[in-house]
């Protein structure tokens, strides 16, 4: 590719190569990290695109049904990849779903006979142990998982929690400390650590731990209960009854909440259970056992299946967004973001997805229409600035908005990416002063970047006045 | 091989060998091979020979009910002061659906001492045929014998003992009908001081048939939640001291708090004189009805640590315990809940506040797997601290084809005081009365053989009840205690009892109505370690009064009437 000027015939291709990668790397990030967890050790590959199970097509299906496909699932995904541990892992899941913890651990010994060191085997047979009281075992499994690869997240969370469960809150802190070494930004380890330190009686400490999990989480419940009890004991009863009054305002909000959720809930509510219970399956095999042995077919079947089994669910939706991505059926990937942005309204990252996409196909209305609702959700969030910088460019009647949006990526993010960016809205807008100044900013952050050494080359081709008469 | 010295032969050595593995195998069998501390506590199944053919049903036709898992509780209690505990079941009733040529009601069992029993329900006139939940016994009209109170599903029942081996139905004059209410626990109390015995009656959730929900799980019919339902107030009724009762839930500010109570108990938590009320919700907080003296509550179960659980849970607290496990003068409690819950133990600090020390003590070993309902504090060997019994078992017949962690059957739990503030769990290695696999709900804790320990009886869903006799065999002393009112109630119910045997100090109280919507222990019972001698008894009654007995013998049940320094009866 040539000169990559903002206007012309080939902004659109421009448009292409910025805008796309962002939606990828969001939902790819995602999903590859889902992918590590679920398979940290299983190397097998096989490019075998074999039909896999044909679904049903009952239309109105019944609970057994229902069940009956989702074994149907596990077992052909056990039939196809019979060396491999993730159809295990995925049965293992399936009957423990349903209650029958017993065949789930048979499942995930039989997938630690053929990789010992399966961390998901090792941790959902923890898992059980926890469900089944037998907190000793669980510890002893979770440790196993901890030793068999680096850690998933949640398991040193979990094993703290079992450690705590058998009155050993000492040790619980050790555990707790290393998930919030390896996992820093969630409230909940921080939430479990506040109640250990309640067990050993050192209520500073508790304090300290309930207060960084409300940081992250300024209406968990669990926090400021345990405030108002680590506040009590060091007598200050002030703060103490504020805790206890947040708390309880909390909880009955909550309360409120599930019980007006169960009211409503039909006397169908098993067969929706089911359903939501056999979409997760389909989502799980189709990760766990047909994208990982590159059978993409199958697994858009499934994660089709599972999106018509649960039509509220996203991580299929997100999965679909991300097969479609990966074999550039863009069109297919707008239209299931779209799906997204409907179910999750609230969700800015959909929508970000969604506009990048949505600009990607030429339907710059609607990516606008969407970047804007992802920025105004998230306003803190760079991507929504970048993509809104770039389409807007596009737009002849909406070039200064282009500008004060690419100042605002600059702003919240100084990359040489940023920097870039602004360069090319004052560009758009004939700023070529503020163009030259921004492209100068982003030389010396990135003097290798090839995109910022040709918008520096193109700027030093004009003539010197129009880059220094607006400065 | 070198042969032991003190061995003539090669066969004398193999003889000594194989004895020496018969005696380790024993002694692992007697103290249990996975835990150091060795069993002191041996209960055995006496079900069979004692002659109760009670048999419990819910009444359901597989309509699934909210409250048929929740039936019910049993009384253990004298109600012909013949000195011998005797035993009151209480029973469900056909629900709509269900066909039953003849209901079965509530049964009244007399106990003909060593341990065996007769029927005489009929004979006694307590037979009710209401939809039984919860009961309390207590002599609320102090004429010298023991009366009972059932809160049903549906209108509520008073027997007034007539004291000749009969009871009379009371329930309309007394005017404590309560309506057509789902029941649950309820304890009669002396809430104001007044020296009578007033009523608090809990209630499970607003219920009607035409509310009846249908739940599924997996595909199959489930009975629904609490949280289906509306929560339920409870009620307060005041004592006329006429044979009549006055409904005060309002202006003791019982009312304001509605629930979903399961089991309570009426206890002296802060030391300050008077009784409160501690009332276990299922799905919701617990209530912890502080009493200002006069008769009127707040709630403290929140700020005092006892609604919830460590993490801000409300559990699916089900029965409560309330006793002094470690002996430092203050009553704590121990609350059962639902499967994946553990059963809490709260112990009282002494400064208002409770701390949930269920994990640090393991009292809650056993219980993580169960639905948990009838429980108590109990010195079983007698060794001067109380153990915890749990009844476990779904209410669930299926509950395996859809969730195998838990069963709908299975063993009780026994948790051993180590006397170090530790439970030990010694389910499996206490004989063969935990062996028994039931679906289990209220339980029952007396001396039903006078042999100075005390015996479990446990109401069982849908079956007959199982009698554990207490075969535990050492050399641990007791005293048992029955207090007796002369200007406070007759029955000393909520009168705070310490007992000291040298360095041994243990505190108890007289409640009715306790643990799982159920009754029993109005004898106190101390076990006293090889103190063979006490000290001194001090009762402070109700209402502030006080008595002090000194120099008691051991292993024997005293009487102390309130105004006396001289036990007036006993016997050995």
């Amino acid at each position: 590719m040539n000169m990559r000027y903002p206007c012309g015939k080939n902004r659109g291709n421009r448009l292409v190569i910025l805008l796309l990668p962002l939606a990828a790397c969001v939902l790819v990030a995602a999903l590859l990290s889902v992918r590590a967890l679920l398979h940290p050790n299983d190397v097998e590959a096989d490019r075998s695109d074999a039909p896999a199970p044909t679904e049903p097509q009952n239309s109105s299906p019944t609970v057994e049904s229902l069940r009956e496909e989702a074994f149907t699932v596990g077992r052909q995904a056990i039939k196809d990849f019979p060396n491999s541990t993730g159809p295990l892992i995925v049965m293992g899941k399936l009957y423990h779903q349903f209650g029958n913890r017993d065949e789930a651990l048979k499942c995930w010994r039989a997938a630690l006979k053929k990789n010992p060191r399966h961390v998901i085997a090792w941790s959902r047979m923890a898992e059980i142990e926890v469900e089944n009281g037998n907190h000793e075992k669980a510890v002893e499994l979770f440790r196993n998982a901890l030793k068999a690869g680096p850690p998933r997240k949640e398991t040193y969370q979990q094993l703290g929690q079992a450690l705590l469960e058998l009155g050993k809150p000492a040790e619980a802190v050790t555990a707790l400390e290393a998930e919030i070494r390896h996992y820093p930004g969630t409230h909940t380890p921080h939430a479990i650590l506040g109640e250990a330190f309640l067990q050993m009686k050192m209520y500073d400490k508790a304090v300290a731990s309930y207060l960084k999990a409300l940081e992250f989480a300024p209406h968990d419940s669990r926090s400021s209960y345990g405030l108002s009890i680590a506040y009590a004991r060091l007598g200050q009863s002030d703060l103490a009854h504020r805790y206890r009054e947040r708390f309880r305002g909390l909880r009955e909000a909550e309360r409120d909440q599930r019980r007006t959720k169960r009211q409503t809930r039909t006397a169908d509510a098993s067969l929706e259970w089911m359903s939501r219970a056999v979409a997760q399956i389909h989502i799980d095999a189709s990760q766990a056992v047909y994208i990982r042995h590159r059978r993409p077919f199958e697994a858009e079947r499934l994660l089709k299946r599972a999106a018509s089994l649960d039509p509220k669910d996203q991580r299929c939706r997100q999965k679909l967004v991300n097969l479609y991505l990966r074999s550039q059926r863009n069109a297919d990937a707008a239209a299931v973001s779209q799906e997204l942005r409907a179910l999750a309204p609230g969700n800015p990252v959909y929508h970000l997805n969604a506009g990048a996409l949505l600009a990607n196909l030429g339907q710059l209305d609607s990516a606008e229409e969407a970047l804007r609702e992802g920025i105004r959700l998230d306003p803190r969030q760079p991507i929504g600035y970048k993509s809104m910088a770039l389409l807007l460019m596009h737009n002849p009647d909406k070039l200064s908005e282009s500008m004060a949006a690419a100042r605002k990526l600059v702003e919240i993010e100084p990359t040489a990416i940023s920097y870039y960016t602004l360069c090319l809205a004052c560009e758009t807008n004939k700023d070529y002063a503020g163009a030259w100044t921004a492209i100068g900013k982003a030389r010396e952050m990135d003097p290798g970047n090839e995109d910022i050494q040709g918008a520096h080359r193109r700027l030093q081709e004009r003539p010197a006045s129009e880059r220094e008469q607006s400065r | 091989m070198k042969e032991p010295s003190n061995c003539t032969g090669s066969h004398a050595w193999r003889t000594n060998l194989t004895l020496c593995a018969v005696v380790l195998i024993l002694a692992c069998l007697c103290t249990g091979s996975n835990s150091g501390e060795p069993c002191t506590i041996h209960l055995r199944d006496v079900s069979r020979s004692c002659g109760i053919k009670f048999n419990h049903t819910h009444g359901g036709s597989g309509r699934l009910y909210v409250f048929e898992p929740m039936t019910a509780g049993l009384a253990s209690f004298d109600y012909d002061n013949d000195g011998d505990i005797d035993l009151y079941f209480l029973n469900g009733a056909p629900l709509p659906g269900t066909k039953m040529s003849e209901p079965q009601g509530n049964a009244l069992y007399r106990n003909e001492g060593n341990c065996t029993f007769t029927d005489v329900t009929d004979k006694a006139g307590v037979g009710d045929q209401g939809y039984g939940l919860g009961v309390a016994v207590a002599d609320y009209d102090n004429d010298g014998d023991q009366d009972i109170y059932l809160n049903n599903y549906g209108p509520n029942r008073l027997y007034r003992n007539n004291g000749n081996g009969t009871f009379s139905d009371v329930t309309a004059r007394a005017g404590l009908t309560n309506g057509n209410r789902v029941g649950a626990g309820t304890n009669f109390l002396d809430m104001d001081g007044d020296g009578d015995l007033d009523l608090f009656v809990a209630n499970y959730l607003q219920f009607s048939f035409d509310a009846h929900k249908v739940r599924k799980k997996a595909g199959h019919n489930i009975y629904p939640g609490p949280r289906d339902y509306p929560p339920a107030r409870n009620n307060l009724y005041r004592n006329n001291n006429d044979g009549t009762f006055s409904e005060v839930s309002t202006g003791a500010r019982i009312s304001g708090y509605p629930g979903t109570a399961m089991g309570t108990v009426c206890a002296d938590y802060d030391n300050d004189g008077d009784t409160d009320v501690y009332v276990a919700n299922d799905d919701e907080a617990n209530f912890l009805f502080r009493n200002d003296g006069s008769g009127t509550f707040v709630d403290a179960g929140l700020e005092s640590g006892v609604a919830h659980d460590l993490s801000g849970g409300e559990q699916s607290s089900m029965g409560v315990a309330c006793g002094d496990y470690d002996n430092d003068g203050w009553l704590d409690f121990y609350v059962t809940g639902y499967q994946q819950e553990l059963a809490l133990l709260y112990k009282n600090l002494g400064d208002g506040f409770f701390e949930d020390t269920t994990r640090v003590s393991g009292a809650g070993s056993g219980t993580f797997q169960h639905v948990n309902w009838g429980t108590e504090f109990v010195d079983f060997d007698n060794d001067g601290d109380k153990d915890l019994f749990v009844a476990c078992g779904h209410f669930e017949k299926d509950i395996r084809k859809f969730d195998d962690s838990t069963s709908y059957q299975v063993r009780n739990v026994l948790l051993m005081n180590t006397g170090a503030g530790k439970f030990v769990n010694v389910s499996s290695r206490c004989g063969d009365g935990l062996a028994v696999a039931s679906s289990s709900r209220g339980t029952a804790f007396d001396d039903l053989d006078n042999d100075g320990d005390i015996d479990i009886v446990v109401l069982n869903w849908q079956q007959t009840p199982t009698v554990l006799r207490n075969d535990s065999t050492n050399k641990n002393h007791w005293i048992q205690i029955r207090l007796s009112g002369t200007k406070t109630n007759r029955d000393g119910i909520g009168a705070r009892v310490k007992v000291v045997a040298g360095d041994l100090i243990q505190i108890d109280e007289v409640h009715s109505g306790r643990g799982y919507q159920s009754h029993y222990g109005t004898r106190l019972h101390f076990g006293l370690g090889k103190h063979d001698r006490i000290d001194r008894i001090e009762i402070s009654w109700i209402g502030g009064g006080k008595d002090v007995l000194e120099n008691i013998r051991t292993d024997q049940l005293v009487i102390i009437m309130e105004g006396s320094s001289e036990p007036a009866g006993g016997s050995q």
